[in-house]
């Protein structure tokens, strides 16, 4: 690949968007509505441009120079010699370009789709500055080959989340939420800088000595690299030796941040309520890119992830864990974002599941599917609160099918891709969870747990589809809903197509037995087959993909099937047998989300805050006042010192200047006399 | 008649070559004459053709030191028989003054107006201290070097006094001059000295001289050092910078952002040149005393600059503090390039933000004083939300957060001192910057601040100008440009240091 | 080296001591005998009459930096008319240009009215 091509095509991706949010940010008040409309979806949809070429570039390019890192500008370099220089790198290689396509494609949607939803919101041109500041953040974060470009872009899309969120800062909750994403979000950062330093101090050059060989180079100690280049710091993750609890403690801290972003267990109560944000930002951010930017991360990091096994393994149970977990709580919740945001967090919970047991192909191979059907379920239910008037309570809906038909159908289609049966989520989740037999910690215990998340998923998907669209309405506004505008229909229609087809296309032909997404791995895998990577993932046998397939499709339509049963045409309650003193505490579990918030609030922010009332009131006043008033009353003593001397006459500065330059001048010539 | 005739003379004389490397300031010196002259025939109510005038005669020179950048070369050479540099370190300094001059002449005639000072000489006088600046930038030579400080000196002497019917206008000047001509005593006695030791007036024949082993000469360290005490007046360095409030204060805002900044710039270039280059040889007696002053100019800056009340002198006290940490890239400049890097970019920085502080408050001061009290900022966010902008983001430059071109002028000279093992130097730095911190975001809040119900609006701002307001905003875009697109300057000053001294082989 | 200075740390100690002892001797041997006239400011014997910070006209001083402006100006051209012949046209030039400034200088404040006396 052309090295000048690529550079010039990722500058393209890269300078498209930032430049459309400076012009909504700066002009788009003074130049209106229309103005804003057309810069903000047209930058995004020319970045997509941009990547297609990119993808035709990659899918052309000879075996073994499908990967090029090229240098888009010296940022800071002091000289030769010196390690203190950052540049902008960017690789262009399979994973960049798969999420790049994430990014821009279902981001271009999005936007488009947007044009309608904030047709009335005087703050749209805000609105479309955030939203292509944060495709430009995101699209720095996974093209950058050095990683205080990478920690930029990430901070970048928190950033954009942040202010998303709070877009409608006049409302407390959302000022709230907004503040509750980017406290999470900096643990985050912060654990990823933390790694920064840790790989900038410790990663050597010194060849990798296996344990009992004699190895003279090591001996002498490691040459240490001190840089942040991903490529060189891939190229030598091996240094460190293996198991090594350096590298143990790093991937510990890159999953800690990934697990911030992607809303994992104990990070992921920040999710739910970022649903205050537009829906248009739920969707694109809180759906279909930022939250998977962990399992980008992991997937990125994967030559570091393979040589620490305990760290890839905590991930993916950590992974499978919050998977099962938000599943459960999806199961009560009565608000038709939150129900969509603790699904997403669920699925993120299966790619980090993937990811962290080396199945990185497959992960990102569901990030994809689940962008697609995650985002049509969020704009289709964008549809629903736009008709609805911002009512967002499903006990308030029902018997929307009648009443906007292609929305139904199209969210039907996400469920279903959702659910795991016939679209979508039905190829990537079975391919992702086949994996899970043969690999991980105690396999296949994981598996066993995410074939369950499947009966969840299936149960929660359906519980949503069957109380929001069927059934009779159950409040006035239901039953004067209407379908939406044409510009809010095309993009939902567009992601039902690609729900529907994208894995029936990705896998083709479809056979049950050897059951492997052929076009995905091959073009996926020279990424995470390399020279340098350790071993990854095995894969299951033909006939144990096969029967895994059977069994998670199985579990799924049970899950639909039960779910269909209980909630469509019927009212919305949990069933009787749930009521009673037996189980009844299970409802309750899931409805207050597992109590993590009121545990956080009693472990953490109650003891803080009173913490907080012990500094102020006692230790603030009394320890800290007293030497920080000596500090300042020593400066301002020393600052009027000073300007007592500053008398104004001109005889005190002249003489003043004639001692010191007597003193400098006299001191000098006997210290000269001296070495003399 | 004979015997004269007899003497060995050198007949050769200066030709074409020479007249090229001093091109730069030879249209600036022939605008001052010609600006002079057209005072007398243009009418006084187009006065701002002057100012027309002076900017083209800046540009005019601009794009010539431009040209001389590549025209140079890399090595550069001198003219004129060794006593002016034709190298890229005067055409980079030379750019630096030229645009900082060009600023001034922008927000010149509006606020010369509103206080009933727009007469013709201004433009005059701003041309001929900017000559001055351009020679001494390039000086090799101790006369020229002498002769370029008297030069921009005395047109500086004149501007600080150039509201006449003000005293403290008047006071500034006096004081200016009397403490200007005392430091050019000091400075005239350390070239003798130098002069007196080495037998020669030319930087790279000093610099031949010193560089020979031999016994050390105490003499010849004393010149040394009486030379750095005069530059270090000029860039307003403690413990010689007395004059510094009082003058900022006194003069004119328009000529304090002038002086405060080329004044500056061309003075620290000369010291590079003739410190870090001629004198290096020496470097172990003077590099202590150098960093005296660094640490004294920033102790005494900062501290001071904490309780003031006033704007201009928080800004005076606050470039005595900046010149200190220049002098740390110059002290450490011998034994390590970046060093001299450093000094050169936070030079620029220093330039760009600090013309573009003053400018804001030059645009803002209106009919009567000037705005000077902290209390005139009171709010002024809520009526000219750009201009405080920029003041703010100014502010912070000075202060050294980043993304702004002070942080990355701070950054440099204190990468350099740890690079040159002088680990304290930088602690004395940050630690003082930290310092530093509070009074610029003192000033900074202090727009912010709403007015009690019903009081007064405290100052009575005038409108901005589109030439106010146009500078103003090209400062602070400078600002933003110099702290991101490091790169940029940071490959320019390298350049410009390649050839500080050049014939010095 | 240092050494070589050494007549002339000795010449300022003689100095020092004469300037210092001669008043020094003259207060301790001299009779003090005061009067009114002899505590006046020495005027060259005309009795003062009024302050001595008096202010002087300015066109006084204007007329005194000309005088030195167009003295050193002549000053300038007389070893410069040793040796023009050597330097030739450079030489007329560069001292036509020099004249040619001073005298614009003259222009301008002859035209500011600098020269004429209120």
């Amino acid at each position: 690949m052309n090295p000048t091509v690529i550079a010039g095509l990722s500058a393209t991706i890269l300078l498209l968007p930032i430049l459309g949010s400076a012009l909504c940010g700066f002009l788009g008040v003074p130049l209106g509505r229309r103005f804003v409309n057309w810069v903000g979806t047209v930058s995004i949809g020319l970045a997509f441009a941009a990547v297609l070429v990119l993808l035709a570039l990659l899918l052309h390019a000879p075996q073994g120079h499908q990967s090029s890192t090229v240098v888009l500008w010296n940022w800071l370099s002091l000289g030769a010699g010196s390690n203190l220089g950052v540049s902008v790198n960017v690789t262009v290689d399979a994973l960049s370009v798969w999420m790049l396509l994430v990014i821009t494609g279902v981001g271009f949607l999005i936007h488009v789709y947007s044009v309608g939803y904030m047709e009335h919101d005087p703050g749209v041109a805000r609105f479309f500055s955030y939203m292509n500041f944060f495709i430009f953040a995101m699209a720095l974060l996974v093209l950058a080959a050095n990683m205080v470009i990478l920690i930029i872009g990430w901070a970048g899309v928190a950033l954009a989340s942040y202010l998303l969120i709070g877009f409608w800062h006049d409302r407390r909750s959302a000022a709230v939420a907004a503040r509750k994403a980017m406290i999470t979000q900096v643990i985050g950062d912060v654990a990823l800088v933390l790694a920064a330093f840790l790989i900038f101090v410790n990663l050597g050059t010194a060849p990798y000595c296996p344990p009992g060989a004699h190895c003279p180079a090591a001996a002498g100690g490691a040459q240490h690299l001190h840089t942040l280049n991903l490529p060189q710091i891939f190229a030598h993750a091996s240094s460190l030796g293996p198991n090594s609890p350096t590298l143990t403690i790093i991937c510990i801290l890159i999953a800690i941040g990934a697990f911030a972003k992607s809303a994992q267990f104990p990070l992921h109560t920040w999710l739910p309520d970022a649903m205050e944000g537009p829906t248009p930002v739920s969707a694109l951010i809180h759906a279909a890119t930022m939250v998977t930017a962990g399992v980008y991360l992991i997937a990125r990091f994967h030559p570091l992830f393979d040589l620490a096994p305990v760290a890839a393994g905590m991930v993916a149970s950590v992974g499978m864990g919050t998977s099962i977990m938000a599943g459960f709580i999806a199961l009560s919740q009565t608000d038709i974002k939150r129900v969509i945001a603790y699904s997403t967090m669920s699925q993120i919970g299966l790619m980090i599941f993937a990811v962290g047991i080396g199945a990185y192909a497959a992960g990102l191979y569901h990030l994809m599917i689940h962008a697609f059907f995650k985002a049509l379920l969020f704009l289709a239910a964008g549809n629903v609160i736009h008709t609805m008037h911002d009512e967002q309570d499903i006990r308030q809906m029902g018997g929307l099918q009648a009443r906007m038909r292609i929305t139904a159908w199209s969210f039907l289609v996400g469920s279903l891709a959702l659910g795991g049966f016939l679209f979508g989520g039905m190829f990537s989740k079975e391919d992702l969870l086949g994996f899970g037999t043969v690999n991980g910690p105690a396999a296949p215990a994981l598996y066993i747990v995410g074939v369950a998340v499947n009966v969840l998923t299936g149960l929660y998907a359906f519980r949503l589809y069957g109380v929001t669209f069927t059934g009779e309405p159950r409040s006035d506004l239901a039953r004067h809903a209407h379908e939406a505008r044409r510009v809010m229909l095309i993009p939902v229609v567009i992601l039902a197509a690609l729900a529907a087809v994208a894995g029936w296309v990705l896998q083709w032909p479809v056979t049950i037995a050897g059951f492997r997404p052929a076009f995905v791995d091959a073009f996926l895998n020279p990424v995470f087959h390399t020279a340098v990577s350790g071993p990854i993932a095995h894969e299951p046998g033909a006939g144990l993909a096969g029967i895994g397939f059977v069994i998670g499709t199985g579990l799924s339509v049970i899950g639909i099937a039960v779910a269909l049963r209980i909630w469509v045409r019927r009212d919305l309650d949990a069933p009787a047998w749930f009521r009673g003193p037996i189980l009844g505490w299970l409802p309750r579990l899931s409805f207050h989300k597992l109590y993590i918030d009121e545990l956080y609030d009693a472990l953490l922010v109650r003891p803080g805050y009173a913490l907080a009332r012990v500094l102020r009131r006692t230790v603030e006043p009394e320890v800290m006042d007293g030497w920080v008033r000596g500090v300042t009353g020593v400066a301002t003593d020393f600052s009027a010192g000073i300007r007592s001397v500053q008398t104004g006459l001109i005889r005190d500065y002249a003489s003043i200047m004639v001692f010191f330059a007597v003193a400098f001048t006299v001191a000098l010539i006997i210290a000269a006399g001296l070495v003399h | 008649m004979s015997m004269i005739a007899g003497l060995p003379l050198a007949t050769a004389t200066p030709g074409g070559g020479d007249l090229v490397g001093l091109l730069p300031e030879v249209i600036v010196a022939v605008g001052f004459v010609a600006l002079m002259l057209m005072d007398l025939v243009v009418p006084p109510s187009r006065r701002s053709w002057l100012a027309g005038a002076t900017a083209a005669v800046l540009a005019g020179a601009f794009a010539m030191s431009v040209w001389g950048w590549f025209d140079a070369g890399p090595a550069g050479r001198t003219v004129y028989f060794g006593a002016v540099a034709y190298d890229r370190l005067s055409a980079f300094v030379n750019c630096v003054v030229l645009v900082s001059s060009l600023v001034t002449v922008m927000i010149s005639p509006g606020y010369l107006n509103r206080r009933g000072l727009h007469h013709g000489e201004y433009y005059a006088l701003l041309l001929a201290a900017t000559v001055g600046m351009m020679l001494l930038d390039a000086a090799t030579s101790l006369m020229v070097i002498f002769l370029a400080i008297e030069l921009l000196s005395i047109s500086l002497y004149i501007l600080s006094g150039f509201a006449r019917d003000e005293e403290r206008s008047q006071e500034a000047a006096i004081k200016y001059l009397l403490l200007g001509s005392f430091a050019s005593a000091f400075m005239l006695f350390g070239m003798a000295l130098v002069y007196g030791e080495t037998g020669h007036t030319q930087l790279a024949q000093i610099a031949l001289a010193m560089s020979h082993p031999g016994p050390l000469d105490p003499l010849l360290v004393g010149g040394v050092i009486l030379m750095f005490v005069g530059f270090a007046f000029k860039v307003s360095a403690a413990p010689f910078h007395f004059w510094t409030p009082d003058v900022y204060q006194g003069a004119p805002v328009a000529v304090t952002t002038f002086m405060s900044v080329a004044t500056k710039v061309a003075a620290f270039a000369v010291l590079i040149r003739v410190f870090d280059d001629a004198f290096a040889s020496y470097y172990a007696h003077w590099s202590s005393v150098v960093i005296a002053v660094a640490i004294i100019s920033m102790v005494v800056g900062n501290l001071a600059a904490l309780t003031q009340t006033s704007v201009k002198r928080m800004l005076a006290y606050s470039g005595i503090a900046q010149a200190g940490y220049i002098l740390i890239g110059v002290a450490v400049g011998v034994a390590v390039p970046l060093g001299v890097q450093g000094a050169l970019y936070y030079l620029a920085a220093y330039a760009v933000t600090n013309i573009g502080a003053f400018a804001v408050v030059t645009v803002m001061s209106g009919h009567g004083e000037d705005l000077d009290s902290y209390d005139h900022l009171r709010g002024l966010w809520f009526r000219r939300p750009y201009v405080a902008a920029a003041l703010g983001f100014f502010l912070l430059s000075l202060g050294g957060f980043p993304v702004t071109a002070g942080f990355f002028g701070k950054f440099l000279v204190f990468a350099a001192a740890i690079a040159a093992h002088n680990v304290a130097l930088a602690i004395w730095g940050i630690g003082t910057s930290a310092v530093s911190i509070f009074y610029y975001l003192r000033v900074a809040l202090l727009m912010f601040q709403r007015r009690e119900e019903g009081e007064e609006q405290p100052y009575a701002w005038p409108r901005t100008s589109l030439l106010g307001g146009g500078a103003v905003a090209a400062t602070a875009a400078g600002t933003l440009i110099l702290g991101t697109a490091v790169p940029l300057l940071l490959t320019v000053v390298q350049l410009a240091q390649a050839g500080t001294l050049p014939g010095a082989t | 080296m240092l050494s070589d200075y050494a007549p002339i740390l000795v010449f300022l100690g003689v100095c020092v001591l004469f300037g210092a002892g001669v008043p020094l001797l003259s207060s301790l041997l001299g009779p003090r005998r005061p009067s009114a006239e002899k505590d006046l400011p020495y005027e060259s014997g005309i009795v003062p009459v009024e302050s001595a910070r008096r202010r002087f006209s300015v066109s006084f001083y204007v007329t005194a930096m000309l005088f030195i402006v167009f003295d050193v100006e002549s000053i300038f051209l007389f070893p410069w008319a040793t040796i023009v012949r050597q330097l030739r046209v450079f030489g007329v030039v560069e001292m036509g240009i020099f004249i040619l400034v001073l005298l614009l200088g003259l222009v301008y404040i002859w035209a500011k009215g600098a020269l004429t006396w209120e």
